[in-house]
C-alpha cells in the first residue's frame, strides 16, 4: 500500500508540473504590464518568478514523467500541491514590491487572491505600481475560474485525471460530458463578461472625468475581481473611492453575474431563459439576499446613523450585495462599520456572507444549493411524519432539470454546512482571544472562510501573526470546501501507517 | 468514449440574447430591492 502511495506521489508531482507550465504563462501578463509602464523593479521580479516556475515545472516534468492515471485521492493531492506552489511563487513579486512588510504578508495576499477572498494586508495600496495591481487582480480572476480549469484547457491529456482534479476544486457540476469543453466554456463566458464589464465600468469612469487609460485599467481590474467575486480594489477606499452611486450599481451587476452558477449561464445562453426564474438555487439566493438586506436596512433605520433613508438603502444594498455574492467590495469604511453601524446591521451582513451564492460559480460560503437542500430536506421529513408509514414520498426541486432529493444529497449538504459553521466559529474564537469583540471577530472569520473579503478593520499589516495564519488556513479550507483537507489527512495516514 | 461537446448538435456561441436576459434579470433584482426600500420608507421609520 505504502509503495502504491509513493508511486502515486510521483504522478501527483508530474500532473502538478503541467499545471505549473500554464501558471508560468499567466505571469507573462504582469510582466508585459511592468514593461509598458517602465516599472523595471517589478519587471525583474516577475521575470524571476516566471523563471522559477518554469524551472520547477521542467524538473518535475522530466523526473516524474508518467503515463499513470490519477486516482481520486491523487487528483485531490494535485490540487493541494499546486495551490501550495502557486501561492508561494505568487507571493514573491508581492513581497519584492516593497508594499508588504514580511513574506507571510505577501503569501496572505496571494492566498486571498487565489481563493477570491479579497482581505488584504498590503501597505500604501494607493501608490502601488500598475503591474502589482494587475497581478493582484489577475490572481483573483485566475483563482475564480479555478487554476485547475486553466490547466485543463492547455494541458489536459487524460480525461479521467482531469475530471478528478476538477472535482477537487469543489466544482462538481459537470456541464458537458467532456470536462475540457466545460473548462473552455467557463473561460469563454468569463472572458465575454470581462470584456463587457470592462467597457461598462470604463465608460462610467470616463464620463465622470477620469483619464481614459486610468479608467480602462480601473474598469478592467474592478471587473476582474468583481466577476471573480474577489474583492481586491486598486484603492484603499475600495468602491467608495469612486464616489458614484451609478458605478456601485454597475459593479453590483458584475458581482451578481459572477455569483451565478455556470450551469445556469449555459442554460440561458442556450435559450432556456425560464431557468432564471425556475432554478431553485437562484430562488433561494434571492430570498436570503432580500432577508439579509431587510435585516441590515432595518438595523440602520432603527438607529439612523445616516440623515436620509436613501443613504441607508444605498449602503445596506451594496454591503449586502457584496457580502452575499462573496465579493468583498465595500462602500463603507471599516471605521464607520465598527463605530456607527449597530450590531443588527453587522449581523445582517454576517448572515449574507455566511450563506454565500451559487455552487459552480466563483463565489464561496455555504452556497444556495445547500441551503435549498436543507429546507427541502426538512419539508421532506415533515411529509414523512404526517403521511402513513407505508407511503413512498418524493420531494422535487428544479436545477437545470427536475430532480428528486435524496437522503445522501441532504446529508452531504448538511455535513459541509456544519464544517463551514464550525470554521466560522473557530476563527471568531481565535479573534476574540486576541482581544477583538466577538461580533467583529465573527464578521472577519466568516469573511475569510466564505471567501468574501469585507473587513471590520481586524485584517491589516499589524494584526497578530497567528491570526494571519488562521485566516490563511480558513481562506484555503473555504475555497476547496474541506474536501482537499480530508484527502490530505487520508493520504498522510496511509503514508505513515506501518 | 464520452460524447464531446463538439459532437453534439447544438454549439454554444456568444449569445447576445442570453447576456441581455441575464443583465435584465439582475436589473430586475436591483429594482425589487429598491422598491422594497422605498416601500419601507413610505411607512416612515421603524417603531
Amino acid at each position: 500500500m505504502k509503495k502504491t502511495v509513493i508511486r502515486d506521489l510521483k504522478s501527483v508531482l508530474y500532473y502538478s508540473s503541467r499545471i505549473l507550465f500554464a501558471f508560468a504563462f499567466v505571469l507573462v501578463i504582469p510582466l508585459i504590464t511592468a514593461a509598458i509602464f517602465s516599472e523595471w523593479n517589478m519587471f525583474f521580479s516577475f521575470l524571476f518568478s516566471f523563471s522559477l516556475t518554469f524551472l520547477i515545472a521542467s524538473l518535475a516534468y522530466i523526473f516524474f514523467r508518467t503515463d499513470k492515471e490519477l486516482s481520486w485521492l491523487s487528483g485531490m493531492l494535485v490540487v493541494v500541491v499546486t495551490w501550495a506552489i502557486v501561492n508561494f511563487i505568487s507571493a514573491i513579486p508581492c513581497y519584492q514590491s516593497g508594499f508588504y512588510s514580511t513574506f507571510i504578508d505577501g503569501f496572505f495576499d496571494s492566498m486571498s487572491g487565489y481563493t477570491t477572498t479579497g482581505l488584504s494586508v498590503i501597505q500604501d495600496l494607493d501608490h502601488a505600481p500598475n503591474s502589482l495591481h494587475m497581478w493582484r487582480h489577475l490572481m483573483q480572476y485566475v483563482g475564480g475560474q479555478g487554476i485547475v480549469v486553466l490547466a485543463l484547457i492547455f494541458l489536459a491529456r487524460s480525461l479521467r485525471g482531469a475530471v478528478k482534479s476538477y472535482v477537487g476544486e469543489a466544482r462538481e457540476e459537470r456541464l458537458w460530458p467532456n470536462i475540457k469543453s466545460t473548462a473552455v466554456h467557463i473561460w469563454r463566458i468569463a472572458n465575454i463578461y470581462l470584456a463587457l464589464g470592462t467597457v461598462m465600468l470604463s465608460l462610467i469612469l470616463v464620463l465622470k472625468g477620469v483619464q481614459p487609460v486610468k479608467a480602462f485599467l480601473h474598469g478592467l481590474w474592478i471587473t476582474m475581481s468583481g466577476w471573480a467575486t474577489g474583492g481586491f480594489a486598486p484603492s484603499t477606499l475600495s468602491i467608495l473611492a469612486y464616489h458614484s452611486e451609478v458605478f456601485e450599481y454597475a459593479v453590483a451587476l458584475v458581482m451578481f453575474l459572477g455569483s451565478m452558477n455556470f450551469a445556469v449561464h449555459f442554460a440561458v445562453w442556450k435559450g432556456r431563459a425560464e431557468e432564471l426564474f425556475k432554478n431553485i438555487e437562484l430562488r433561494t439566493f434571492i430570498v436570503y439576499y432580500l432577508i439579509s438586506f431587510l435585516v441590515v436596512l432595518g438595523g440602520l433605520m432603527k438607529f439612523s446613523p445616516y440623515s436620509m433613508t436613501s443613504s441607508e438603502a444605498r449602503f445596506s444594498f451594496f454591503q449586502v450585495a457584496s457580502a452575499v455574492t462573496g465579493t468583498g467590495y465595500s462602500n463603507v469604511l471599516p471605521q464607520v462599520l465598527t463605530k456607527i453601524w449597530n450590531d443588527i446591521a453587522i449581523f445582517g451582513v454576517c448572515l449574507a456572507m455566511a450563506l454565500g451564492a451559487s455552487a459552480c460559480s466563483t463565489a464561496g460560503g455555504i452556497k444556495a444549493i445547500r441551503v435549498a437542500l436543507g429546507v427541502k430536506g426538512l419539508s421532506h421529513e415533515v411529509k414523512r411524519i404526517i403521511h402513513p408509514e407505508s407511503s413512498i414520498i418524493y420531494t422535487y426541486y428544479h436545477h437545470i432539470r427536475k430532480q428528486a432529493i435524496t437522503d445522501n444529497q441532504v446529508k452531504m449538504a448538511m455535513l459541509i454546512t456544519i464544517a463551514y459553521i464550525c470554521t466560522y466559529l473557530t476563527g471568531a474564537v481565535v479573534g476574540s482571544f486576541y482581544g477583538y469583540p466577538f461580533l467583529l471577530s465573527l464578521y472577519e472569520s466568516v469573511s475569510a472562510t466564505a471567501n468574501v473579503g469585507l473587513s471590520a478593520g481586524i485584517t491589516g499589516p499589524s494584526m497578530p501573526l497567528a491570526l494571519k495564519i488562521v485566516y490563511i488556513v480558513q481562506m484555503w479550507l473555504g475555497r476547496l470546501e474541506f474536501t482537499a483537507l480530508f484527502a490530505l489527512i487520508g493520504y498522510s495516514i496511509v503514508l505513515f501507517r506501518r | 468514449m464520452p460524447a464531446t461537446f463538439n459532437n453534439g448538435k447544438k454549439r454554444l456561441f456568444f449569445n447576445s440574447i442570453g447576456v441581455i436576459l441575464e443583465f435584465a434579470f439582475w436589473l430586475l433584482v436591483l429594482f425589487i430591492t429598491h422598491a422594497v426600500a422605498a416601500l419601507i420608507n413610505m411607512f416612515g421609520n421603524l417603531p
